[in-house]
């Protein structure tokens, strides 16, 4: 079912910019990235039998200024990047990367077991494991 | 050091494609200190082994593998990016000593510390 969309009626009742998918979860697809204030971290995710992985791009942060919660069926990477040490006494001749605060909210399917959700940061990247709940795995049935 | 080269078909906004590999030009940042510039790249997800700096000439290439995001069977749904091959190139000035090229690789940023020749820094002249 769809439901057209109409700023005025959804803008009143919510205060966010993007309320109409918190009101109808159902308009999401299924790894519907919900903040869209912007789009950093680079994130890829992908689905197997097992559960879901997210690949979080997060160069020069370390894993202590990297806050990962759960909640509410949705997944939030948050932190700061910090600028480099010597940025004080230097001429800045180029700067593409972003420093400063950042959050990221990706929708999860009903069915991971966010008890076991587990991550791991090498190299910049951050690997999130979340696993789905027994039920919800495939499951074969012999036939007798 | 400002000037970059743009040649060749890599572009920053959209990766190129190099026979197979996705080729992705990582951001960079680039400060001048009294005696060197500090030059430094995203590349994360680098394999540290094939992270290489090279100086030709007065060029500076920097190129790196990416390790894989996913195991083969794990289907993407969704790819915010999927570099294979980081690259870029820097065209250096003439004060850059060519050659030592110091970097080091961490949490995913390259640092890259290039050394101002001897003529070009900057001078005390005592008094008598």
């Amino acid at each position: 079912m769809l439901f057209r969309y109409e700023p005025g009626v959804f803008d009143e009742l919510f205060s966010r910019t993007a309320p109409v998918e918190w009101a109808f979860p159902e308009l999401l697809t299924r790894f519907a990235i919900v903040d869209r204030s912007n789009d950093y971290p680079s994130v890829n995710i992908a689905e197997d039998k097992d559960g879901v992985h997210v690949v979080a791009e997060l160069p020069g942060i370390p894993k202590e200024d990297v806050k990962l919660q759960l909640h509410d069926g949705t997944l939030t990477i948050s932190g700061e990047r910090k600028s480099p040490a010597e940025a004080k006494n230097s001429d800045v001749l180029r700067r593409e990367n972003r420093y400063g605060s950042f959050s990221r909210t990706i929708q999860l399917p009903e069915s991971i077991d966010t008890e076991k959700v587990t991550a791991e940061y090498v190299n910049g990247v951050l690997r999130i494991a979340l696993p789905k709940r027994e039920a919800a795995k495939p499951k074969e049935i012999s036939i007798r | 050091m400002t000037k970059e080269l743009e040649n060749g078909k890599i572009n920053g906004e959209e990766p190129s494609t190099t026979g197979t590999l996705r080729v992705l030009r990582p951001a960079v940042d680039i400060q001048e200190l009294a005696d060197s510039y500090v030059v430094r790249l995203d590349i994360p997800g680098a394999e540290k082994e094939s992270i290489a700096a090279k100086i030709n000439e007065s060029t500076l290439t920097i190129s790196a593998k990416v390790q894989e995001r996913f195991t083969q069977e794990t289907a993407a749904v969704y790819n915010g990016s999927l570099p294979a091959e980081y690259r870029r190139e820097f065209a250096l000035a003439d004060d850059v000593e060519t050659q030592t090229v110091d970097a080091a690789y961490e949490l995913g940023v390259l640092k890259i510390t290039l050394k101002k020749k001897q003529q070009f820094l900057p001078k005390e002249i005592k008094i008598v």
